[in-house]
């Protein structure tokens, strides 16, 4: 057995930082059991061999947890002696801010348990002329302490030597928690106590105080600004969201490209038909499918990483979060909202910064209903149907088509703002939901712990998601091919025509008759994937006008308003709902979305049709 | 006078919570008081957000607290004098 330890700290004390510099590249992101909290293992080597495991707990502000990520970190540390969870703890001190973090030290200490410290960012508060007497400062808490710097390496050796040592003594990390540890914790009087410890430590430990931080105060001068605070959160709101529109498309052309010369290299190589069909559309089609969302979820994760390491994401959500907590959102749901503008896939994913579980859960629910990329070939071509290529309002410039795809953005966004106060009022609360958090000092972002990051999240959304998707995307080949005559395919033969007309008389009222229902069925794998389907129903190729006349053609205006009504609410590409799957660690949650976006989509389009009815 | 009425950049010291009855503390309280906010300390509001002047950024032992008014509503304060 390699022994194990975990880091232990409050939040923004360099303590992944540290953990990613224990670990190099050798670590593996999980959820801790039951719950969607992440849990980071890594192994710190030595010639090849694992020494130590090394777990990173979330960041807690105190023993009294309040929220999922403290009362995962609580449990992990109060434990008895039997059932612990690991050899030894090391707390991550910020000597930046000693008075915060040693907070978290003498809750520790006055349970009695031996500490190891980590006295990190040591060289920053070097250069901020802070220097202290680290025997005193170890004497005066029974502890091992080793200053580090988790940006320049420094300390690392020095700690792992030192936690071998304390391991050796093979005592087992045994806490002597009270039976009212809750009312201990939160009492006046031992709040009061332990700052007055605080203080009392820091005066006798050191030697040169503390410069001020007047850089982090300078930048929020700007950052936090009535207007300029404004102006540069949506500067970097825009640069995202510009970003994963248009800058990941390349490589998602590329992705693309690439598994279709792979395809048709199988092609080449395949000759039974049908094992053709298979290799090419179903599976090399499903991996190329799940992979395309790849771009967009490490670009994302970059972005939110610089920003959440630069310091920055709490401003954003101090900035932001009057205003969304009116529609029962939290500050911090900005991103996740405004990212799913592009795909719903990285925007669930990113609700990971929003720390109560309750408003993430909400956040997650009502992404769906914002326009994500993938409508907008549908939208075009039904726009094109529908609307014509005239100016609106006697503007030259402003093109009728164009406002209408304006529209459908603000409607599939103010429907989600929406959505999510109806959940604000019925969900059950949890735990409070509270802003109350810690604005960090400006940092530079450290580009080892971003790839780390996009690398994680890569990882977790290929194992997780990824295994579903493929599945479903065979499941549909399967649909739309089978049963052949004569080893050819006739759609209108096939098992989703079956299916398809089973549901027509359902979608009867919306005017969908089994040529559409049969297309939508495609539309579970990827949404755009519609079109081509309908362009398949109706067995002709063309351009997109000749596309857009035979529509109109053969289904008639107002079917096509409730159509496009319809891809407004519509329901979720299968990616959505595994990622919500593995987000929600259930599957009663995408259960639940998919039920009421399909409400709401069947709705709305009914509603559409019989007024454009009334009118025309 | 509770934190969120309390003036800008004055220094204001925190008299105590504004429940001071014997129910337990809830977790906000809880974790307003691990962050510093106890009797006797000395704290300062340095910015209001925009629009609708809340959340608060306030100043605690040396360290950014942004919270809501309604989280600041909590704790009673008195300007220094």
């Amino acid at each position: 057995m390699i022994p194990r330890i975990a880091l232990v700290g409050m939040p923004n004390v360099g303590k992944t930082a540290l953990f990613n510099k224990l670990t190099g590249s050798f670590q593996r992101v999980a959820n801790f059991p039951g719950v969607t909290v992440e849990k980071k293992v890594g192994w710190v080597s030595e010639n090849g061999q694992k020494i130590l495991e090394v777990v990173d707990l979330p960041g807690i502000y105190s023993l009294d947890a309040t929220t999922l990520d403290e009362k995962v970190t609580k449990d992990f540390l109060l434990k008895k002696e039997k059932e612990a969870t690991a050899d030894l703890f090391v707390l991550v001190l910020d000597a930046t801010n000693l008075d915060k973090s040693l907070y978290l030290a003498f809750q520790l200490k006055r349970l009695g348990y031996p500490l190891v410290i980590a006295l990190n960012l040591m060289d920053e508060a070097k250069k901020r002329n802070f220097s202290l007497d680290l025997k005193e400062f170890s004497q005066k808490l029974d502890a091992v302490v080793i200053p580090t710097s988790a940006s320049t390496g420094e300390g690392a050796k020095e700690l792992i030597a030192a936690l071998m040592i304390e391991l050796q003594k093979g005592e087992k990390p045994f806490l002597e928690v009270p039976e009212n540890a809750q009312k201990v914790f939160r009492s006046p009087a031992y709040v009061n106590g332990i700052f007055k410890e605080i203080d009392q430590l820091l005066k006798e430990v050191t030697l040169t105080s503390l410069r001020p931080d007047t850089f982090s105060e300078r930048i929020d001068r700007i950052v936090l600004h009535p207007f300029w605070g404004v102006v540069t959160l949506f500067a970097t709101l825009i640069l995202i969201f510009q970003t994963l529109f248009s800058w990941a498309e390349p490589i998602m052309d590329l992705i693309e490209s690439m598994f279709g010369s792979l395809g048709e290299l199988a092609s080449t190589l395949i000759s039974n038909e049908l094992l053709r069909s298979l290799v090419v559309d179903g599976i090399i089609g499903g991996v190329g499918g799940v992979l395309v969302f790849l771009p967009q979820i490490v670009l994302l994760f970059f972005f939110i990483q610089f920003l959440e390491d630069l310091g920055y994401l709490g401003r954003a959500a101090f900035l932001m979060d009057s205003i969304m907590r009116k529609f029962g959102l939290p500050g911090k749901s900005v991103i996740p909202l405004l990212s799913s503008h592009a795909c719903a896939i990285p925007g669930i994913l990113s609700t990971r910064v929003i720390d109560n579980y309750r408003e993430r859960l909400i956040t997650m629910l009502v992404i769906p209903l914002t326009t994500c990329s993938a409508r907008l070939p549908v939208y075009a071509i039904l726009i094109g149907a529908l609307i014509p290529n005239i100016a609106a309002f006697g503007i030259p410039w402003l093109k009728l088509p164009g406002l209408v795809l304006f529209g459908l953005y603000m409607v599939g966004f103010g429907s989600a703002l929406v959505v999510s106060l109806v959940f604000k009022r019925t969900l059950p609360h949890s735990s409070p939901s509270m802003l109350l958090m810690e604005l960090p000092p400006y940092r530079m972002p450290k580009m080892k712990n971003l790839l780390m990051v996009m690398k994680n999240k890569a990882m977790i959304f290929l194992k997780k998601a990824g295994g579903i998707i493929l599945v479903v995307s065979v499941i549909i080949w399967v649909l739309m091919t089978f049963p052949q005559q004569n080893g050819v395919t006739h759609i209108e033969q096939s098992y989703a025509a079956d299916i398809g007309r089973f549901f027509e008389p359902v979608f009867k009222p919306l005017g969908f008759d089994w040529r559409i229902t049969t297309a939508l069925i495609p539309s579970i794998g990827a949404r755009e994937v519609v079109v081509s389907a309908l362009s398949m129903v109706l067995s002709m190729e063309g351009t997109e006008e000749e596309m857009a006349l035979a529509l109109v053609q053969n289904f008639g205006l107002g079917t096509l308003v409730a159509l496009l009504v319809w891809f407004v609410f519509a329901p979720q590409c299968i990616s959505t709902f595994a990622v919500m799957k593995r987000e929600t660690n259930s599957w009663k949650w995408p259960v639940v979305m998919v039920a009421y976006t399909l409400a709401l989509a069947y709705f709305f389009a009914f509603l559409a049709r019989q007024l454009f009815n009334l009118w025309y | 006078m509770t934190l969120n009425q309390a003036p800008l950049n004055a220094k204001l010291i925190v008299h105590s919570f504004h429940h001071e009855d014997l129910r337990d503390f809830s977790d906000i309280e809880s974790r307003l008081m691990h962050l510093g906010f106890i009797a006797g300390e000395t704290v300062k509001i340095t910015k209001k957000a925009p629009l609708f002047k809340e959340p608060l950024l306030v100043e605690v032992r040396g360290r950014l607290i942004a919270l809501s008014a309604k989280e600041a509503e909590l704790v009673d304060v008195e300007v220094a004098r």
